[in-house]
């Protein structure tokens, strides 16, 4: 329905177009914290090489965790060393389990695609974006168990939220890649490849943005440090393709 | 026409992450700037009661500028006064027009939703996931048609189709998605009719610093400060609201100067 644009329509610009009461007239606003956030973090992330510490890209990230313990985590990457840029958008349940994400790729001076992954029920279905057109893609799922794939470091803590930790041992952890660097003209489409991620300990790990209690898991044939109840990523080792991500800045409150 | 596509499960070859471990001899990597980073710029808002100076809400945004002229701009905010969070992706053309965006809300009665929108032409669709379901929207909208996601970082970019040689206000399409704190309205967008005046060239200050910028009337109600290459929003007061937006943080980079 076509309609006049009001005052509140630009209120405050578009900021805010809600119903709710204006700032300085009608009922107080808020003065405390969000009742959407109970927790947030936000950091910075360093890729380089393992042996020489050759900078190749950083990454930055927000999270907020909400109410229902369900958790958004926003992320971008600018990995000069492979002329790729990522930026994600990524919604977990309490215990991990992927509610939805957004990924959008750009490489080699091109855009690759982008695209929503969501998961309801053991089924994942994407709409994706790019320039070979636009696609739905679906794909059965574990109902129990999942992680996905959006290859900016900051959720890579998470593919290990699922580990049972009183069972121990090396676990599988059902994931789904989505494709982020291949050649452009293969969309953004997710494809099921799986982990294996085994918890070595709990260590203290020292890294630029300060020392961390953090867990030891060994995955595939990476290492991967993660600390707290958000399972954020301190450090993540790649031995085989001469690789290593720190956490370089970190934040948090309230 | 947009090519839509239904695709079961593809056995396709993934070069993700994990697959690199089995490439035998990585080529060279590169040294210098990002070559789909033309320019970026990255930086914080504070929300205030425009008498007051109350402190509302903080909001982050980084942008880049890609070889092709397209920008993303990437925004969130955590509006306490409202106990609103709202994260927002925009991809806009060369010429600011929208390509894609992907929002997700919380209102003061939790999760609203996220909307992934993507224009073609005259053509938008809209997918909205929520608590009220899985809708699909799909509309025409004009060649004048912007996107109102609600932070304001990527508000200049109503005023993209700006015509130089005209005076007074110039009319266009907002598509304005729903943000209500009514959760049982997905976040899906209405095209209403937008309005802005391109005032001049003015120097504005605040807490980031001094700006040259263009000062526009927006809605009839806002006059908001941007910056001329990239519409990047410097300040924005809506006097009649008692609300004003500042840049409090601004950092930027050109890599072609590199």
């Amino acid at each position: 329905m076509r309609r006049l644009l009001s005052i509140f329509a630009l209120a405050g610009m578009l900021g805010q177009a809600s119903a709710q009461t204006t700032s300085g007239q009608g009922a107080p606003e808020n003065t405390g914290a969000n009742a959407n956030i109970v927790r947030w973090a936000r950091g910075e992330i360093l890729y380089q090489t393992l042996a020489d510490k050759r900078h190749r890209g950083q990454e930055q990230w927000q999270l907020f965790v909400h109410p229902d313990q369900t958790r958004t985590l926003i992320t971008h990457n600018d990995i000069y060393a492979r002329n790729a840029v990522m930026t994600a958008v990524i919604r977990v349940q309490a215990d991990f389990y992927p509610i939805e994400s957004y990924a959008s790729y750009w490489n080699d001076g091109r855009f690759k695609g982008g695209g929503v992954f969501r998961v309801h029920d053991g089924i994942l279905t994407a709409d994706i974006t790019g320039p070979t057109g636009q696609f739905q893609q679906t794909i059965a799922v574990d109902k129990a168990r999942l992680s996905l794939l959006v290859h900016p470091l900051a959720p890579d803590g998470w593919h290990g939220g699922s580990y049972d930790k009183a069972k121990g041992g090396a676990q599988t952890i059902p994931m789904i890649n989505i494709d982020a660097i291949s050649t452009w003209d293969r969309p953004v489409l997710g494809s099921r490849l799986d982990q294996t991620w085994e918890l070595k300990g709990t260590e203290q790990v020292t890294v630029p943005a300060g020392t961390f209690a953090a867990e030891h898991y060994r995955a595939n044939d990476f290492d991967v440090w993660v600390t707290g109840p958000d399972r954020i990523l301190v450090k993540y080792v790649w031995s085989a393709v001469d690789r290593e991500y720190l956490l370089t800045r970190f934040e948090t409150g309230p | 026409m947009t090519m839509i596509k239904t695709l079961a499960m593809i056995a396709a070859t993934v070069f993700g992450t994990a697959a690199l471990a089995q490439q035998p001899a990585p080529p060279p990597e590169n040294t210098g700037p990002n070559a789909n980073i033309v320019r970026w710029a990255s930086g914080t808002y504070t929300y205030v009661a425009a008498d007051t100076k109350r402190e509302r809400a903080w909001e982050r945004f980084h942008m880049n500028v890609h070889p092709d002229g397209s920008r993303t701009m990437i925004m969130w905010h955590d509006l306490f006064a409202r106990n609103n969070q709202f994260t927002v992706v925009l991809r806009v053309a060369a010429n600011f027009r929208p390509l894609e965006s992907y929002l997700s809300y919380w209102t003061p009665n939790g999760y609203k939703g996220s909307n992934f929108i993507t224009v073609a032409g005259s053509k938008l669709t809209a997918v909205t996931n929520g608590p009220q379901g899985t809708i699909t929207q799909a509309i025409d909208v004009p060649e004048k048609v912007s996107i109102g996601t609600h932070p304001v970082a990527a508000d200049g970019w109503h005023t993209w189709y700006e015509d130089a040689k005209a005076k007074g206000p110039q009319k266009g399409t907002l598509y304005s998605v729903e943000a209500t704190a009514d959760n049982a309205k997905p976040p899906l967008g209405t095209p209403i009719p937008f309005e802005f005046e391109r005032i001049g060239q003015e120097k504005v200050t605040v807490p980031a610093g001094t700006f040259d910028a263009v000062k526009y009337k927006l809605g009839g109600a806002s006059e908001a400060w941007v910056l001329e290459q990239d519409k990047i929003m410097i300040r924005v007061l809506n006097a009649p609201r008692n609300l004003e937006y500042l840049l409090t943080e601004f950092k930027s980079g050109d890599n072609a100067k590199k």
